[in-house]
């Protein structure tokens, strides 16, 4: 058996060449792991935004709750004492000022 | 020449080609014998082996009032599910349930069923449905094994009780509008897939179909009105001590229905009790009595068999037709045509109404709409009943029918007959949803097309002769609202005893009505059952009548059509056009 002899030249090319690959290799797991990333981002952004929608429904419900008329009618007579004006007592006026 | 050792080489080359060919073809023969011989059997598989493929419920749309304030929303309320881990002791899962436990308040019996389905193998056991978020991040904060959250929505209703009728509810399946506009509200369903991950300690999911929230919906309603006319109805009733009672407030012009009441009522957040479901207003029938004079009246004006200087003969107090006595509530004495109306005497009406034919009493009833659905957008609506001419007593019916009896009717159908009277004649189409139709000739559920129920003459004549007297000077003049006009008409109707099958001294009372007389803005119709001692319409029902109205209109900002003596300036607000129906 006649045992080939490395040249420069060959391993030069061969470096180059794995290189590369190991460039390529680096680059592809560089990517992969950045859209992974990205992508838990993501998704952690859209599980923030479901949580921040429902918080805002249930704000919006606990204003609903908080406008409702019975309550604020019981607020109004019971807490500060108001009560209805007289039919004679509301006067209407009209946009231009006038009555 | 080769050399053996380069032929040798060349031999092993040949027979690791052929292997490694041969190993190819057997892995390619083995791949299409899985993929596409047993394609349905490996589907099988991949899908047991994913465990669950389960039901993302989408976001229900809210309900919305006419202002934009929430009647009904969904908030979200995870579910706790628990799945078994495999190669964990029996001990290991039953100490993790036993937190669960102490986490959620479980009972005993819960925890039982939970740890028999996981003793069973069994892939997904919900531990607690609809749970506060709190609580869910609680849990999961625990990381235990198997244990996860499944979204879901919990229906609120902010206000409780108020127009629980309308909205109906969810709890034993949607009722109301929530059952009505269910295919609008309730969105599509989404999916999720579940993966175990190798090792068998956890799982993965993957929503493979993303759930389409529902739409909101925006009703006619408006939560002041239906509080006003809510609370003034719960304290008549209770002043009367009736059994039950309904009202609505309408725009008589649109149609759109500012406010639908029923007594008792319940909290729409609850399972309404055995009897407290029923919409009184729209799935109720009753004979409605004098209210149905209405009718009569139209129909003598419009074929001009009766005058409005015509003069009846009440003094007797009774009237005998067709082997029947028909009495008036107290003995009046000769009446025209529009007193024998303002006082409600049955036994004038009766006079002029045997005038008519059975067939014209009968078009006339049909042309305002009795015996048919109005098409309101609420389910369960019922037609009332009419029968047809030939199936009438033809001794007695058409006195009977002509003073509301032999007919049964539906607070919205009455409303609705009332309301032609404040449009000139024509039907409107009772609706909650806004957007839908008004005057226009839109059919209803039922095919129908909502017309003119009587000539523009015919109503405008009766409403300034006859129905805006009654509340003057009628059987309604407790429910005229200061400083406006209103037209309308009281009914008392005895009720039949289920028993004896006679009429018994048990009354149905009522009144219906528009106001104020120029421009009719609001149309309005209290029902009461069996109210006691004060049980006339214009005792028990009138009163409410004003109460709503004095107050509806004082909030719609609309002027008195008469000068009221002192006055106090206050303020004029702006920016209120879209509470102005």
């Amino acid at each position: 058996m006649v045992r080939r002899k490395w040249t420069l030249k060959g391993l030069a090319l061969g470096a180059g060449l794995a290189a590369a690959t190991i460039g390529v290799l680096t680059f592809y797991v560089w990517y992969q792991t950045e859209s992974v990333k990205l992508g838990l981002d993501n998704g952690r952004s859209e599980r923030r935004l479901r949580a921040l929608e429902g918080s805002i429904e249930a704000l919006k419900l606990q204003r609903s709750a908080l406008l409702d008329p019975g309550r604020i009618e019981r607020i109004a007579r019971d807490k500060l004492g108001l009560i209805d004006p007289a039919d004679a007592d509301v006067v209407f006026r009209k946009r231009d000022g006038g009555h | 020449m080769r050399t053996f050792y380069e032929s040798d080489i060349r031999r092993r080359v040949k027979v690791l080609t052929f292997a490694l060919a041969g190993w190819a073809v057997l892995v390619a023969a083995r791949l299409v014998q899985i993929q596409v011989f047993g394609h349905a059997r490996a589907r099988a598989a991949v899908l047991k082996q994913a465990r669950d493929v389960i039901t993302i419920e989408p976001r229900r749309g809210n309900i919305l009032d006419r202002n934009g304030d929430i009647l009904a929303c969904s908030l979200p309320a995870p579910s706790v599910a628990i799945r078994p881990v495999e190669n964990e002791s029996p001990a290991v899962t039953r100490a993790k349930v036993l937190r669960l436990q102490k986490e959620l308040g479980l009972a005993a019996a819960e925890v039982d069923y939970v740890l028999g389905r996981l003793r069973e193998g069994l892939n997904y056991t919900y531990v607690k449905k609809q749970v506060d978020e709190a609580d869910a991040a609680r849990v999961m904060a625990l990381k235990l094994a198997g244990v996860e959250l499944e979204a879901g929505t919990r229906r609120d209703y902010p206000h409780g009780a108020l127009a629980a009728h309308v909205l109906g509810g969810m709890t034993g399946g949607p009722t109301g509008v929530e059952k009505r506009y269910d295919g609008v509200l309730k969105g599509e369903d989404g999916e999720q897939i579940s993966y175990r991950i190798p090792g068998g300690r956890d799982y993965e999911t993957r929503i493979i179909k993303p759930p389409v929230p529902g739409r909101d919906i925006a009703l006619t309603l408006d939560t002041t009105i239906q509080y006003i006319t809510e609370k003034e109805l719960a304290a008549a009733v209770a002043e009367h001590g009736a059994a039950s009672g309904t009202a609505i407030v309408m725009d008589p012009q649109t149609g759109e229905i500012l406010a639908l009441a029923c007594v008792p009522t319940y909290d729409a957040n609850r399972h309404p009790g055995p009897d407290a479901w029923l919409n009184l207003a729209v799935q109720a029938v009753y004979e409605p009595g004098s209210t149905f004079k209405i009718v009569t009246a139209a129909a003598a004006r419009e074929r001009n068999r009766v005058s409005y200087s015509e003069l009846f003969d009440c003094s007797a107090g009774f009237i005998r037709v067709g082997g029947t006595t028909i009495t008036d509530h107290e003995r009046e004495s000769i009446l025209s045509f529009p007193q024998v109306l303002i006082h409600s005497s049955n036994v004038g009406t009766v006079q002029f109404a045997m005038r008519l034919r059975r067939e014209e009493l009968f078009e006339t009833a049909r042309a305002f709409g009795f015996g048919r659905r109005t098409g309101i957008d609420l389910p369960g609506e019922v037609n009332g009943k009419l029968r047809p001419p030939d199936e009438w007593n033809k001794a007695n019916s058409l006195p009977h029918i002509a003073i509301g009896y032999e007919v049964q009717v539906t607070a919205i159908q009455m409303l609705r007959a009332m309301n032609a009277f404040a449009t000139g004649g024509l039907l409107v189409r009772p609706h909650l949803v806004d957007g839908e139709s008004s005057l226009s000739a839109r059919p209803t559920e039922d095919g129908d097309t909502p017309g003119r129920a009587m000539s523009e003459q015919t109503a405008r004549e009766l409403v300034d002769r006859v129905f805006s007297k009654v509340v003057e000077e009628g059987t309604a003049r407790l429910c005229n609202p200061d400083g406006y006009g209103a037209a309308g008409k009281t009914g008392t109707a005895q009720k039949v005893d289920p028993v004896t099958k006679t009429y018994a001294r048990k009354y149905k009372a009522s009144f219906v009505g528009f106001t104020p007389l120029e421009r009719p803005r609001l149309s309005i119709i209290v029902v009461m059952d069996e109210p006691k001692e004060l049980y006339y319409g214009g005792q028990a029902c009138a009163p409410v009548f004003k109460a709503i109205a004095r107050q509806v209109l004082r909030y719609l900002r609309v002027p008195p059509e008469r000068e009221l003596p002192a006055r106090v300036l206050t303020a004029a607000l702006k920016g209120a056009a879209r509470r102005t129906p």
